[in-house]
């Protein structure tokens, strides 16, 4: 019979069994996690673009009428949004199903977040930094965008709208 | 501690085979429950990157 490797660190049989069982749980979700990460080629977002955050105003992208969603070339989204203690500009956006969207932000004064519930969309906006995400959103509906780091007394209202809708309808 | 009958005694001796049941149930309810929330809700939502 084998020797349980686990016996030096715990006498009860009951308890290395568990010991086990937890063990080969952790190394099937990390596993499945490492094999859906490298099969679909997904990393973190690691953009680094800076700009200058009292000045965006001037910034070509992020002036105010630039401001939404642009379609480019190979049919993709780019959404440049502006993050402003206590909102996201434009505070509405619309953009089709299962087309793949960038998201491009800045923050205007302190540190946000952004998070889309019922999505997988979420981002810090950092002063001075560009944050940029790609996604594609998989389903219709209104979306609300929420900041998800506490910037001033007026947090809790900072919120915006994301409607996804169907591809015949396009986006604006 | 009153005196235990042969039958109880052999249950004492025996492998807790109740609680090795119940042992692999909560693990394979916890693994169902993951694979749940990461294929069906997380993976479901879309990319991210």
């Amino acid at each position: 019979m084998s020797i349980d490797p686990l016996r030096y660190i715990c006498e009860d049989p009951l308890e290395r069994k568990w010991a086990w069982i937890s063990l080969i749980l952790a190394f099937v979700m990390g596993g499945v996690l490492g094999f859906y990460a490298l099969a679909s080629n997904l990393h973190p977002p690691s953009n680094v673009e800076t700009i200058d955050s009292s000045r965006l105003h001037l910034s070509e992208e992020f002036a105010e009428d630039n401001l939404g969603v642009k379609s480019n070339a190979d049919g993709s989204l780019t959404i440049t949004m502006v993050a402003a203690r206590y909102g996201f500009y434009p505070p509405r956006i619309e953009v089709p199903v299962n087309t793949p969207v960038t998201l491009r932000m800045a923050s205007a004064d302190v540190l946000h977040g952004v998070h889309v519930p019922g999505t997988n969309m979420t981002t810090m906006v950092v002063p001075g930094y560009i944050s940029e995400v790609n996604t594609m959103f998989t389903r219709t509906g209104e979306f609300s965008l929420l900041c998800n780091e506490f910037c001033g007394l007026g947090h809790d209202h900072m919120w915006s709208r994301l409607v996804v809708v169907e591809n015949s309808a396009g986006g604006q | 501690m009153s005196q235990l009958t042969p039958e109880e005694e052999e249950i004492l001796k025996s492998a807790p085979r109740g609680t090795f049941a119940l042992m692999l149930l909560l693990g394979v309810l916890l693994l169902t429950g993951w694979a749940y929330m990461f294929f069906a809700m997380f993976v479901e939502h879309g990319p991210v990157s």
